[in-house]
């Protein structure tokens, strides 16, 4: 019977899949939601509790703008709501919810706090970084189901351009062990740590079981170069050397003592770093690494200090899971593959648990199992028929998010009123009557500020975006400009170059032995000239090393992908770091061959953009009441907006400390869920006196709460309605009897109940 | 008194008590805890040090041309000088200090294996390698996790600049965060009230909220993070009327004394750091950048040596002249030295193998000088100490458990100062 239920449902989903979006039809939604309604209800009955209270529209709204969007409703978004009459409107906006850019924006927040996202890895470039945040955005964007999602983190390999999804390994540089430990406390609830160092003290993991599960990803490493050619010729020299030297040895009467030292001479005459440095100088600091590779021969062994009786140290350990079983590998098999096959596996007990307890805490604040990533054998829900329900659901979805956040969404228990009293988790069980009570994180609450600030709140930063893209098409064209170029002949202009340097070094070495002379001398007037020559001569450093290096490699690359005329287009808006002596790293940024992003644009055509941009502004002021003598100060307040006041999604990840998003504690990204809820002395301060929350910011007349305040007949209810998606109560309102737009909306954003989510 | 735990909520605090003896189990293992070295040390002879300021030279300062002198082809045109220390000779470029020096004592021997800013900056701040997996503690955090604030009404550390990959609180709980303080001009972040409010007016919006709050409170009031809520607003409202606040306000001090003490960033962040001592701030940082001296190092460390000088040498006379030298220890610490060995462009490079740090009062011996590299400055010749075992030494002239294990939120065990021992020689 239960096989051919699932049958069935599988059946449906195959009907339904093609269907945009969309898993389940609105009734099958609903009949899901019943069925955990019932379970729930059946448990309350034996455990003798009651369901809380269900809500208003009011709460409501604002609850699930929270949950699925991550911000508060504005009050024209909660007024359309409550003015609707539509019978099945909650289900209708959870679904426009999830069908919403801010969805993506909202649990992209979601999971970086997950992957401990970060913009910027450490010691290496932005390519990484930049293409895994697009990759985790894309997925959110399309919906891609979660274990086809963890599939290709966990088996990712190749360049970041063509494979965001590197970043996963890339997030932990030569961290392998640690980088497992995370991996399955996140992806599998289960915590090994311990047995990285020692047989788990409180949990059945031993350390050898620890290195059996990490041999599997072990061959993971970063790539850091796209130059093998030139290496080899490199190579190819010092062997023709070390061939030479064999022969005069065995010739030799010396014992081989003349051929040594005539080998070291013309070793050190080659200058092999300084040649690397040469080539690899110029994109070193740009796309290093780039991408990640498989090392078929790394074998993970036991450490040195390795004392349990299962092994010793020296003791090659090969890929074998803790739990399950995984088909053996054969030779030729990637490793990290079977691996994320493994893992994603519906058969896998605790894949899909974690998510769906993941998913469901993302709703209610509390998980069905808690804490959701330290199961142990014999760890069981609160509600054992509810999680077991949803983790068939999720395999049955086959692992849609949405549609599983939807069904959890319309269930009567989300839509109840949040449970007054605290609940002590890892103390006593939580029967789920309704949410817990939580207090927005650090990003809802950016994101709500932005949201009464912005215009355009959900906007994407597509100047970001740009940013982002170009930095990938950079270092893309890089690569395949030392790909496609010969070793030999790089080796020998990078050779002419390294002479070229030494001529400008000794002029650079002459004036600033001047320089020393005349700032002792004090003589301030030579000084200065002095300094400007050095300026001059770094410059002309960097402009033959354009002419002269960088450009035939590039246009080697323009002829090889469009024909024997191509050119390299050279973008002359960019605007280049002012230190001339990173300027040859900088000028890749400049020029664009065919095929590697868009052309760069002219200053004229930057120059429009950003005159239609002041007049779309313009025309908007005038569209929403502003007088032609205000439009200017709007137009700015917009700017300055659309620069500093955007969704925490479209900032770095973390935000920088100092940060707004940072003191009301947002996570560092350093630890696997990281954000801090707790109030702190400064998160005080900032709601009280920050610039946001000021004439500068929120209240100033150009914001869209102030506008819609202070134009509304009755300014307290448009005050109430925008930040709390309520009315105030007779008696509120009795409070706020002649309180300016400013005074409201100030007082508001001071109030706890503005914080907290109920 | 235990900060961690006692900011941290209950289920968070009964989990990592959980963990902590997870780990700690799984440490206890291992033999070198609790060894006798660790009693050794909490036994040794310590200094008298309350409060720190750390003088950070960010970029890596070079040695040979300040705290370590030498002669001949090494030193470039660079000139040594005699101090207010017998013996104990400096780099010409920090004449103002030199006549300080009777306060201090120079180290000669730090060696480090981290040739690089961020590792080397890290390590220096933290004791441990860099990870990008875990987020070590800064002293200053470290500091407050063992002592709590000095003053409830100001941050517990400040740090003063820009570097933007400070660790901070590291994996403490982010309340032990030093507040970062750009421009020592410019006052606190969002302690002023906004422009065109009085404080009646303010005050009437904050009782409004309140009011508006009743009923709210009186069905969530209990909960926990609700009740911490109207906590954090009454220590914002605390230290917006605290009359310490005016430890900020650099105007309040003579124009002489803040000329003497420089009128850059630095110097009056010197300036600042003692204001804040004064008032019970226990560790503030500030941050003197540029020490990257690849090219030009003689005419650029002149320059830098000069700001340093006037900030530090006055602070150590003004801390000496309002008898808080004993009670503050002044840190002079950077990532890594310079190569003796001049380079082509006039500079010197990154050398980590050998450099150099000075300690003033605290405790510490005055004119003194701690260990000795070799004649061209390039290797360690005498009494080598580690940056561990550096920052031992600031834990140790604090009075801190430098020995003592303190487990991370990932159930990982971590020390002060990582392996390091305080090197009591160094105390008077």
């Amino acid at each position: 019977m239960k096989t051919l239920r699932l049958l069935l449902a599988l059946l449906c989903l195959a009907a339904f899949h093609t269907r945009a979006g969309a898993a389940l039809t609105p009734g099958q939604t609903q009949q899901a939601a019943a069925e955990i309604d019932s379970l729930l209800a059946s448990h309350w009955k034996s455990a003798g509790v009651t369901s809380n209270a269900s809500i208003r529209d009011e709460t409501f709204v604002r609850r699930i703008y929270l949950d699925l969007a991550g911000r508060i409703p504005t009050a024209s978004e909660a007024r359309a709501f409550l003015d609707s009459k539509q019978p099945d409107k909650r289900a209708g906006l959870i679904d426009d919810l999830l069908a919403r850019e801010s969805y993506v924006s909202h649990f992209y927040n979601f999971w970086a706090d997950i992957l401990r996202l970060k913009s910027h890895f450490v010691n290496t470039a932005n390519v990484v970084p930049a293409a895994y945040a697009k990759f985790i955005k894309e997925s959110l964007r399309t919906n891609k189901p979660y274990d086809q999602f963890v599939r290709e983190l966990l088996s990712a390999r190749g360049y970041a351009w063509d494979n965001g999804a590197v970043g996963y390994y890339g997030r932990d540089p030569e961290m392998p062990l640690d980088n497992m430990a995370i991996t399955t406390r996140i992806f599998l609830g289960t915590r090994i740590e311990c047995a990285q160092c020692h047989d788990h003290p409180f949990d059945k993991w031993k350390q050898t079981e620890f290195y059996h599960l990490a041999a599997y990803t072990y061959g993971n490493k970063l790539v850091h170069e796209a130059f093998s050619g030139a290496r080899d010729a490199i190579r190819a020299r010092q062997d023709a050397i070390q061939d030479d030297f064999k022969k005069e040895k065995a010739a030799s009467t010396d014992g081989g003592k003349a051929a040594e030292q005539r080998k070291q001479e013309r070793l050190d005459a080659m200058e092999y770093r300084k040649v690397v440095g040469i080539i690899k100088g110029p994109v070193g600091q740009l796309f290093s690494p780039i991408g990640l590779e498989r090392k078929a021969d790394a074998v993970l062994k036991l450490p040195f200090d390795f004392h349990q009786a299962d092994g010793k140290p020296g003791d090659v350990m090969r890929p074998r899971p803790i739990f399950g079983t995984a088909p053996e590998l054969k030779s030729g098999d990637d490793a990290a593959e079977a691996f994320a096959r493994w893992m994603t596996s519906p058969e896998n007990p605790r894949f899909t648990r974690v998510i769906v307890n993941r998913l469901w805490r993302k709703l209610f604040g509390v998980a069905l199992t808690e804490p959701l990533d330290d199961l142990r054998d014999g760890v069981t829900a609160m509600v054992p028929t509810v999680e077991e329900r949803l983790t068939k659901l999720l395999v049955e979805l086959r692992y849609d998010q949405k549609a599983f956040l939807a069904v959890v969404a319309n269930t009567r228990a989300y839509q109840s009123a949040v449970t007054p009293g605290e609940f002590n988790r890892g103390e006593e069980t939580y029967h789920f009557t309704g949410p817990v009570l939580r207090r927005m994180t650090a990003e809802q609450v950016w994101d709500s500020l932005v949201a009464l600030a912005s215009h355009e709140p959900d906007a994407r930063d597509l100047t970001r975006e740009a940013r982002d893209d170009r930095r990938i098409q950079v270092s893309r064209m890089a690569c395949d400009a030392y790909l496609n170029f010969d070793g030999t002949k790089l080796v020998d202009m990078a050779y002419a170059r390294l002479q070229a340097e030494l001529e400008l070094q000794k002029r650079d070495t002459a004036l600033k032995e001047a320089l020393i002379v005349a700032k002792r001398a004090g003589d301030k007037r030579k000084e200065i000239e002095l300094r400007h020559q050095e300026g001059d001569l770094d410059r002309e450093r960097g402009n033959t090393f354009v002419k002269d290096f960088i450009m035939p490699i590039l246009t080697n690359l323009a002829q090889k992908k469009a024909g024997p005329d191509a050119k390299v287009a050279v973008d002359e808006t960019y605007k280049m770091n002012p230190n001339p002596r990173v300027l040859p790293t900088e000028t890749w940024k400049r020029l664009h061959v065919p095929g590697y992003g868009p052309a760069p644009k002219t200053a004229a055509q930057l120059a429009a953009e950003v005159q239609s941009e002041k007049q779309r502004l313009a025309a908007l002021a005038l569209k929403l009441g502003y007088t032609e003598k205000d439009s200017a100060g709007f137009v700015a307040y917009c700017e300055k907006a659309g620069t500093e006041w955007r969704r925490a999604s479209e900032l770095d990840s973390p935000a920088p400390r100092g940060h707004f998003l940072r003191t009301m504690g947002q996570s560092d990204r350093d630890f696997v869920e990281n954000a801090n809820p707790n109030p702190a002395i400064p998160q005080a301060l900032a709601l009280m006196n920050g610039e946001l929350i000021s004439p500068r910011g929120l209240l100033s007349p150009y914001s869209p709460v102030m506008h819609g305040v202070e134009r509304a007949a009755d300014k307290a209810d448009a005050a109430f309605l925008a930040l709390l998606s309520r009315a105030p109560t007779p008696a509120e309102r009795a409070r706020l009897a002649g309180a300016a737009p400013a005074d409201l909306l100030h007082a508001l954003l001071n109030t706890k109940q503005f914080l907290f989510i109920q | 008194m235990n900060s961690f735990l006692l900011r941290a909520d209950e289920p968070t605090r009964r989990r990592f008590i959980a963990r902590a003896a997870c780990s700690l189990l799984g440490v206890g293992l291992l033999p070198n805890f609790l060894s006798r070295d660790a009693l050794a040390a909490a036994t040794a002879k310590g200094g008298t040090a309350k409060n720190v300021i750390y003088l950070y030279m960010d970029g890596g300062m070079s040695h040979v041309d300040s705290w370590d002198p030498k002669s001949g082809a090494v030193m470039g045109p660079t000139k040594t000088i005699k101090t207010s220390a017998d013996g104990v000779l400096l780099g010409e470029y920090l004449p103002r200090t030199a006549k300080q020096m009777h306060h201090g004592t120079v180290i000669r021997s730090l060696t480090s294996t981290q040739g690089a800013h961020e590792q080397g900056n890290y390590m220096m701040h933290t004791s441990y390698q860099l990870r990008g997996t875990i987020n070590h503690p800064s002293l200053g955090a470290w500091l407050a996790h063992f002592r709590g604030a000095g003053n409830p009404t100001l941050p517990g550390s400040v740090y003063v600049g820009n570097a933007s990959r400070h660790p901070g609180a590291g994996f403490f709980p982010p309340g032990l965060s030093p507040l970062f303080v750009n421009n020592p001009e410019n006052g606190l972040k969002d302690i002023e009230l906004q422009k065109g409010l009085t404080k009646d007016s303010h005050a009437g919006r904050m009782k409004l909220a309140g009011e508006l709050d009743v009923e709210f409170l009186r069905t969530f009031g209990q909960q926990r993070n609700v009740a911490a809520h109207t906590g954090a607003y009454d220590g914002a409202y605390r230290m917006m009327s605290s009359a310490d606040i005016v430890a900020f306000d650099l105007t309040q001090e003579k124009a002489e004394l803040r000329d003497a003490y420089g009128r850059d960033a630095f110097g009056q962040g010197c300036l600042l750091a003692r204001r804040l001592v004064e008032r019970g701030v226990r560790f503030v940082e500030v941050s003197l950048h540029g020490w990257d001296t690849h090219s030009n190092n003689f005419t650029a460390t002149p320059d830098l040596c000069e700001k340093l000088d006037h900030g530090l040498a006055t602070l150590v006379s003004d801390l000496h002249g309002r008898g808080m030298l004993r009670d503050t220890l002044v840190v002079v610490a950077t990532e890594f030295g310079r190569s003796p060995k001049i380079n082509v462009s006039l500079g010197r490079d990154h050398y980590p193998q050998a450099f150099s740090a000075s300690l003033f009062g605290g405790g510490v011996k005055g004119g003194a000088m701690y260990g000795a590299t070799n004649p061209t400055g390039e290797i360690v010749a005498d009494q080598e100490i580690t940056i561990p075992d550096f920052n031992a030494t600031i834990g140790h002239a604090l009075g801190l458990p430098v020995e003592e294990v303190v487990v991370a939120p990932n159930g990982r065990p971590f020390k002060l100062a990582d392996k390091g021992k305080p090197v009591s020689a160094i105390f008077a």
